[in-house]
């Protein structure tokens, strides 16, 4: 018990099994026994998961087929680009990018984005892919956890009498999370669930919102929406309005959502994470006003939550307030967190900031710190202070770096072809921006400049083709149309 | 007393109100990383554990085995 209390999961659950060979009955150890493994493996279930490819492409749960602008997560209260788009980038699935990964985010490609298998695969960042489906997934991680720990001989599920285990209270409780984060069976769960219910007489909540989340896993939907309303009714708990928000944002209604969050928010005042649920919910119908305000809220309620200081800082940064910006990074140092990411993103801050002794500083601890999924990005972020500063030579060689070590980073093909074609390098440029139009088909810079090089190498008819592309993607900028329109003339004029 | 001769100067072409800018390359802007929530970094955890190839057993379990 001591070890498990120390947060030594794995410790703790050798011990269990060395004193359950010795006595196989003894209920309390099984207990502890159960409680570390499931402790070992547990994730938390407040943040959304990955979809899988099938779940994407074969989605039959969503309401309206035509929704309205911000009714559905697909279709967002403005079109992801507008003048944002302008200073800020986007990711792969047409949204601008957040200050904060968590599971499922930026999970869909937007309405209007072209729907196939290859956009299905794209997962949320550059070179990596989802999987297949999240039952699948999940399956997958089950095994591997069984393989891997003692898991393997503790439990014999196959072999389990559920209806007697289910009158057992708090062993089935411990059993049910066993078979939900080690094993990973929700069937087997949703079983000892429904029994556990029945044996309670249909009225204690905790049950319910188990067999809430045994259907939300299997993708029952509508079920697990209707054992959580009744869970609900029995008591109200703020971990059940959550799980519900989730259901509601796999069956996409988002406005639903947002009306039970209001109505917690009454009753459950105080807390954070209702505040950043509804947040959540506004930035991905990319209502950014709604959602600054939402995650302030909950920086008021919580002053050390991390996800609310990050998105607030990317919201300030990118509306060219790099000041304000640096103070909360700053301030997420001091919480704790001091990933490469923190550390680049203070670079950047700092260099936009006006403090240029600082800059480089930082953008090198990001180096140090920073892993093989992010040091692309620090390279070229190195490259953006660099062409700032005016060192091209620096430039040109921390692009090189970026393109080396992530050979999938679009961004750094773009701006080593623009590069290139300020040192008049036309047929090096045209290769990069290629490269950066293929790797990136949401990088409507990419498609502007590819168009701008065959314009003046005299190539009209690819030149309009790439525009139309830029202006697909990005309609309102003004230099795009003014080249479709010398474009237009020149034709008209031939 | 005969007032000065202000002489205008006015451009051969015309008055200029505006110009037209020429096109100029555009670069990607600098990207502000997201940071990763711990939710997220443990699943990666556990997905790396599970994609990693299996340990070879020991030689003495080998041994018992026969």
């Amino acid at each position: 018990m001591s070890k498990m209390r120390r947060q030594k999961l794995s410790d703790a659950a050798a011990i269990c099994g060395g004193l359950l060979a010795s006595n196989s009955r003894d209920e309390a150890v099984w207990y502890l026994k159960c409680r570390a493994l499931t402790a070992e493996q547990y994730v938390d279930e407040s943040e959304m998961e990955e979809e899988g490819v099938a779940e994407i492409l074969l989605d039959s749960n969503a309401t309206a087929d035509m929704p309205r602008p911000g009714t559905s997560l697909n279709r967002p209260m403005t079109r992801a680009g507008g003048l944002e788009q302008g200073m800020r980038p986007m990711t792969s699935s047409g949204r601008p990018v957040t200050g904060f990964l968590r599971p499922g985010t930026s999970s869909r490609p937007m309405t209007g984005q072209q729907m196939d298998v290859s956009t299905a695969m794209r997962g949320p960042r550059p070179g990596t892919s989802r999987p297949a489906t999240a039952l699948g997934r999940e399956v997958r991680l089950g095994t591997a956890s069984l393989d891997s720990g003692g898991g393997a001989a503790f439990v014999d599920t196959d072999r389990l009498d559920l209806k007697r285990m289910a009158k057992r209270g708090a062993l089935a409780a411990a059993l049910v999370e066993y078979l939900l984060y080690v094993e990973r069976n929700p069937r087997k769960a949703l079983e000892l669930a429904a029994e556990a219910t029945a044996a309670a007489d249909f009225k204690d909540w905790w049950w319910k919102a188990r067999l809430g989340r045994c259907y939300h896993k299997l993708g029952m939907y509508r079920d697990a929406e209707k054992q959580l309303k009744s869970s609900l009714k029995d008591q109200d708990m703020l971990l059940t309005h959550l799980e519900l928000v989730k259901v509601y944002q796999r069956l996409d209604l988002p406005n639903t959502a947002l009306d039970l969050l209001a109505r917690a928010a009454v009753r459950h005042d105080g807390d954070a994470r209702l505040a950043l649920a509804s947040a959540r919910l506004h930035e991905a119908l990319s209502a950014a006003e709604a959602a600054g305000a939402a995650y302030k809220t909950a920086l008021a309620l919580d002053p050390t939550n991390v996800e609310a200081t990050a998105s607030l800082a990317v919201n300030y940064f990118y509306a060219d307030q790099p000041e304000v910006a640096l103070r909360y990074y700053q301030r997420l140092l001091q919480c704790g967190a001091s990933g490469g990411a923190v550390w680049n993103n203070l670079g950047l801050c700092c260099f936009y900031g006006g403090q240029y002794d600082m800059a480089l500083g930082c953008l090198d601890r990001a180096l140090t710190a920073a892993g093989d999924d992010i040091i692309g990005d620090v390279w070229y972020n190195i490259a953006q202070v660099a062409i700032g500063m005016g060192d091209v030579g620096m430039a040109y060689q921390a692009l090189r770096v970026a393109s080396t070590v992530d050979t999938n980073h679009a961004e750094s093909f773009c701006n080593l072809g623009v590069l290139e074609m300020r040192k008049q390098n036309n047929d090096s440029a045209r290769v990069n921006l290629l490269r950066a139009q293929t790797l990136g088909p949401w990088l409507f810079e990419a498609f502007y400049n590819g168009a701008l090089l065959d314009y003046r190498t005299g190539n009209f008819q690819e030149a309009y083709r790439q525009c139309q592309r830029a202006l697909e993607l990005f309609p309102e900028h003004s230099e795009c149309k003014e080249l479709m329109d010398t474009l237009a003339a020149l034709f008209a004029a031939m | 007393m005969t007032e000065p001769v202000l002489k205008e100067v006015i451009a051969k072409k015309g008055l200029v109100f505006s110009e037209k800018p020429s096109l100029h390359e555009v670069l990607c802007k600098p990207k502000l990383l997201p940071i990763k929530s711990v939710a997220l970094e443990k699943l990666e955890a556990l997905e790396a554990a599970a994609n990693r190839p299996p340990e070879p057993q020991s030689e003495e379990d080998h041994d018992g085995d026969s």
